[in-house]
């Protein structure tokens, strides 16, 4: 038995320029960054030198997962998927992906924590793991087929249960926009980074257990503790419309079940009912997120939910839309949640039915079916919103030549059509002219080729251009500052959920205020949507709070779409969540215990490497003017309303300086350039990196 | 006997609210009189009442809510919360009174306007035509004036009290809602 | 009330043509016998596990609780109730051409649960060692671990393949009911699995794989001793 419990206790390297396959003992190595990115930063600072490219041999990409994947812990399927980020402009630096799904579980189950590869085949190959047993095998029949293909042919060699991560033409193309996919509909980014090693996929299967360190009977006491105190998807906590046994509701929440509403592609339907928080056997009934995102009409096509290893939400969706088989010769059945579910439809403005109709969930079907085969990126909707602004703007005719343009069915688009995207998808997977190879490439770069300058993208609003080639992720509109601290502080769009947890939870405005003095110190961490005031401290703490708990999410392989559980359904508790439920299960599947302080400070040390490693890379300690940064819209108003007034998201310029003052006086690091001190990176046992980092004159 | 039929009282109350309904005073005493009256025993309107009140002082859970007319209603904080029992007595009322009584909580507590499609839904249930016909009413009528409406650009209508929000806020909340919040997943 | 019945052949041999001899209620809590005993189970489980696939979400929290919950340790290859293998490519799946179930057909996921055999009990007759017994009160086939040898027999006996194997401890583990309580019933999100009264499902599912059936010399003799 291993020493610590949740850990499988290795880690597999998979050289594919010299075939070399070894192990290393995780705890040894990375117990210190615990796992998922954590790992993976490590790996990047230690292994892969500045100024390497993304596709060249040197870099290297990092599976990641963590102590609690595979375990009974609520929403444990994430495997962090870390590297050179091949969209970052414009200079590709670290970021990571999150992929869900049932590949993190069986990693486990077959012994290993993470994978590492590095290097580059000759030729085309898959990645077998079968427990001990690690091969590569040839790809070459695999090249050039789509991830559903791969996936069948792979599980046709070993085995049902064999979970797979392939790339499909997008990754093998080499377009930077593309994902990997396990589990049908399971994605993350760095599918062209496994391209460019070659890597076709990894089949992975496991027959060993994880074990825990803790007594069974605490540990399912834990469980049952933690999923009492779950909410529906993003941990929304109230239901979207009056239940008996709800106190409070609010329209915008996921928590959409209720009497009346049924899966009703399921033969026979099937009710979704009531859902008292209190009843744990209908947590799956809960949340509907194809009815969240296409409308209620996608209640008639709703087989059921589906998701990650060990998760009760389900996120996915299962569809069952006929008419795209007889319409469109693709399958009638689809699955995927929020951003697979808007790919298709987000690329018209508009459909002739109407933005939530027959039409939309057709062109949803259409965009699944292709993306999630071709494995294709929609860099959280910006490549959409590109096309829009470039069709619509004009600037697509001027810089794509004539004969390509007519080559598109402009009408078709015009219209809302999804049989355009029949025309576009494939295009861009196979880099087919032009607008295609344009548009794989990811907004930076597409902008450099066609002499766009960054700021014209930054000055419309309607994009929600943030930086660095990526959109806002839950930024100002979600909770002012606290949001746009989190959008400044990453290499690609900011993954991070934590805030946006809290402020969507469905709470009216006095419970939150209650939940988050107690959370953060004051009630004033946290404003009404859209009725923002001046910066304060307890902001800052929450804007940094929200980053540690994703930071440790992503190592932990908890999902941070559902976490932390800031709050919760109940009103017995006064709707508290609990803070330290990840230590909970941390300690009790190790076995080395651990604070919740106590793990946010390993959280810390993975943010503080993540940002050595982006400091080293960009070559500069400058952080605050040439990393931070924040868009001009951040700053105005279509209204022109001013900074705090109600109804505005508009932030202001001043206030947005105090505010990254205190972000950065609460993490340690230095305010005039935003980047960490000697003290902090020693605080958090990162001497060496500091060291490093001195040499070349990047400490402040 | 009087024991049996406190008995029923309180599980008749706790069984419809865990069907979520309210349980009228009026079901009560039609329903036990004749089943008293059934077993022969002279029974008056006061001793069910003497009954009613024995379930509720002896059990915290059973609450009673009054309507406009002072007509009393049952339900069990088991299964059913205080809020959507007042919810419920206001669906017994005309729609006029509930909608706005309804967009008023919402724009005060949480704050927000609401979509026409709350309505709509569980467990209101009133047809579009209705609600926009009561919308249009309510303009005319001076209790009503501080309720307002906008539309999103998807064309979805929001209701909101302008005691509460502003327009301006109102509407950017509303767009929020209904087009933000999906293509921010 | 009669649990295993535990043939010795020579007691066997003097009651044959009797009604049934050597009643136990011990040998299910651990009792070793010789060679010559054996184990034939007639008595029927009183519960059962079953599964509504239109309702599966596919979430495995079922194989986690049976696994972390009885054994301390998350496996989806020891649960007792089994999910991951009909879970991407359906219950017959690739090699019958009939992967159209699963997440990548049609989403529907059909959970494997063991059927309480009514008598004979194909697993427990397989077992060289008698080490699949009944356990009061609920009678459900359970494995004696402290008599399992981990030779994998009834593994090869079982119809629908629903005996796992434990690589660490080396034995065997099948559904044991837990004791009356499921742990997956109580876990599953969904309301996909039921704990009901026992009836005989072996007639009604097909069967996943073609049993090795192999019947110990004393077992068929036993066999014989009422089936004349
Ligand atoms: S393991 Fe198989 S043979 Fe044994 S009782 Fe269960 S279903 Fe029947
Ligand atoms: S009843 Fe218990 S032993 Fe059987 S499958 Fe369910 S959890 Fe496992
Ligand atoms: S817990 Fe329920 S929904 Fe989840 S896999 Fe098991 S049977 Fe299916």
């Amino acid at each position: 038995m291993a020493k610590h419990g949740g850990w499988a206790g290795k880690v597999l390297r998979v050289d594919l320029s010299t075939g070399k396959i070894s192990t290393e003992n995780t705890i040894e190595k990375y117990k210190d960054f615990i796992g998922g990115t954590g790992i993976g930063y490590k790996v990047i600072w230690d292994e892969v030198p500045s100024a390497t490219k993304p596709f060249s041999p040197e870099n290297k990409i990092i599976f990641g997962t963590g102590p609690l994947a595979g375990t009974g812990a609520p929403c444990n399927g994430k495997t962090a998927i870390t590297t050179l980020w091949p969209t970052c402009w414009p200079k590709p630096l670290v970021a990571s992906g999150h992929m869900g799904g049932h590949f993190a579980a069986e990693l486990k189950y077959a012994g290993y924590d993470a994978i590492i590869i590095e290097g580059k085949s000759e030729h085309p190959v898959w990645l077998s793991i079968e427990d001990a047993r690690v091969e590569l095998n040839d790809a070459r029949r695999l090249w050039g087929l789509g991830i559903r293909r791969t996936t069948y042919e792979i599980n046709l060699q070993m085995g049902h249960e064999a979970s797979v991560a392939a790339i499909g033409q997008a990754g093998e193309n080499l377009v930077p926009m593309s994902v990997i996919i396990n589990s049908v509909s399971h994605s993350a980014g760095g599918g062209a980074v496994m391209g460019s090693k070659n890597l076709k996929a990894i089949g992975v299967r496991g027959t060993g257990s994880v074990y825990i360190s803790g007594k069974k009977e605490e540990w399912e006491k834990a469980i049952k503790f933690h999923l009492s105190l779950l909410g529906a998807n993003n941990q929304h906590v109230v239901p979207s419309s009056p239940q008996p046994w709800a106190e409070y509701y609010s329209p915008g929440s996921r928590w959409i079940s209720s009497k009346g509403r049924n899966w009703e592609a399921s033969r026979p339907p099937i009710e979704t009912g009531s859902c008292d928080p209190h009843n744990l056997n209908r947590i799956a009934y809960r949340s509907n997120n194809a009815v969240f995102f296409l409308g209620n009409d996608a209640w008639k096509y709703t087989v059921r939910g589906n998701g990650c290893t060990g998760c009760p939400i389900r996120c996915h969706t299962i569809l069952r839309v006929p008419s795209v088989y007889s319409k469109y010769a693709i399958p009638e059945i689809g699955q995927n949640t929020c951003g697979g579910l808007n790919f298709g439809r987000a690329f018209f403005k508009t459909f002739p039915d109407g933005p939530k109709s027959q039409t939309s969930i057709e062109a949803c079907m259409v965009g699944m079916h292709f993306a999630d085969d071709l494995g294709i990126w929609n860099n959280y909707g910006l490549l959409q919103r590109d096309f829009q602004k470039l069709y619509y703007d004009g600037i697509l005719k001027t810089k794509i030549d004539e004969k390509e343009y007519k080559s598109y069915s402009w009408d078709k688009f015009e219209k809302g059509d999804p049989g355009f995207l029949f025309e576009l998808l494939p295009r861009i997977a196979r880099k087919d002219g032009e607008l295609a190879t344009a548009l794989g490439m990811g907004t930076g770069y597409m902008l450099e080729r066609w002499g766009i300058s960054e700021e014209d993208w930054k000055k419309d609003p309607a994009l929600q251009y943030w930086k660095m080639g990526h959109p806002r992720h839950h930024s100002n509109e979600d909770s002012g500052q606290i949001g746009v601290i989190i959008n400044t502080q990453y290499n690609r769009d900011a993954q991070c959920h934590s805030h946006t947890n809290f402020i969507r939870n469905g709470l009216p405005i006095e419970v939150q205020k209650r939940l988050a003095s107690e959370l953060w110190g004051s009630p004033d961490a946290v404003d009404a949507t859209l009725a923002y005031t001046p910066m304060n401290i307890y902001k800052a703490k929450m804007a940094k709070w929200s980053l540690l708990r994703k930071e440790l999410h992503d190592a932990l392989a908890l999902c941070n779409w559902m976490g932390p559980i800031s709050a919760s359904p109940l009103k017995e508790r006064g709707y508290r969540g609990d803070d330290s439920i990840e230590s909970l299960l941390y300690t009790l599947a190790t076995g080395d215990k651990k604070s919740c302080q106590e793990l946010d400070h390993v959280a810390e040390r993975i943010l503080l490497l993540h940002r050595a490693i982006t400091i080293r890379d960009m070559g500069t300690k400058e952080m605050r003017t040439m990393h931070d940064t924040i868009p001009d819209w951040v700053f105005e108003d279509i209204k022109d309303k001013s900074p705090f007034s109600k109804g505005t998201n508009r932030m202001d310029k001043e206030d947005m300086r105090i505010a990254m003052d205190m972000y950065y006086e609460e993490m340690g690091w230095d305010k005039k350039t935003g980047a960490p001190t000697l003290e902090t990176y020693r605080k958090f046992d990162l001497g060496d990196v500091a060291e490093k980092l001195k040499q070349k004159g990047l400490l402040p | 006997m009087i024991k049996e039929c406190s008995k029923a009282i309180l599980d008749s109350i706790r069984e419809s609210s865990k069907s979520g309904l309210l349980l009228p005073e009026k079901e009560i005493f039609s329903k036990f009189t004749q089943k008293l009256v059934k077993s022969h025993e002279q029974i008056r309107d006061d001793a069910i009442k003497a009954m009613l009140d024995e379930v509720i002082s002896s059990n915290e859970d059973i609450t009673v809510l009054y309507d406009s007319i002072y007509c009393r209603y049952y339900y069990s904080a088991l299964t059913m919360t205080e809020a959507y029992a007042r919810l419920l007595l206001l669906k017994k009322e005309n729609s006029l009174h509930l909608m706005a009584s309804i967009i008023r909580e919402n724009s005060a507590k949480y704050p927000r306007p609401i979509p026409i499609t709350v309505f709509q839904n569980f467990p209101f249930e009133l047809r579009q035509d209705d609600i926009l016909l009561c919308i249009n009413k309510m303009i005319e009528l001076q209790e009503y004036e501080d309720i307002e409406q906008v539309t999103t650009s998807i064309g979805n209508l929001f209701f909101y009290s302008k005691r509460y929000l502003d327009f301006d806020y109102a509407m950017m909340l509303a767009e929020w809602e209904d087009v933000g919040c999906i293509e921010n997943p | 009330m009669i649990m295993n019945l535990n043939f010795s052949r020579r007691q066997f041999l003097k009651v044959s043509g009797l009604a049934i001899a050597g009643i136990s209620a011990l040998s299910s809590l651990g009792v070793t016998y010789g060679m010559a005993e054996v184990i034939i189970i007639t008595e029927q489980a009183e519960g059962l596990v079953i599964g509504d696939p239109t309702k599966c979400v596919g979430c495995r929290r079922c194989e986690l609780a049976c696994t972390e919950f009885n054994d301390g340790k998350a496996s989806s290859t020891i649960s007792r109730i089994k999910i991951n293998r009909n879970l991407q490519l359906g219950y017959l799946g690739l090699y019958t051409g009939k992967c159209d179930e699963g997440k990548w057909g049609i989403g529907l996921i059909i959970q494997d649960i063991c059927k309480q055999c009514p008598h004979p009990v194909p697993c427990a007759d397989a077992c060289p060692n008698d080490a699949i017994v009944i356990k009061p009160p609920i009678n459900a086939r359970v494995v004696d671990s402290d008599k399992c040898t981990g030779c994998k027999m009834c593994q090869r006996s079982c119809p629908w393949d629903m005996i796992s194997f434990d690589s660490d401890t080396n034995k065997a583990t099948k559904c044991f009911l837990c004791d009356g309580k499921p742990k997956c019933v109580e876990a599953c999100p969904a309301e996909a699995l039921k704990y009901v009264r026992w009836r005989d499902l072996s007639r009604s599912v097909p069967t996943r794989i073609s049993p090795t059936s192999v019947i110990s010399q004393e077992k068929i003799q036993a066999c014989m001793g009422c089936h004349k």
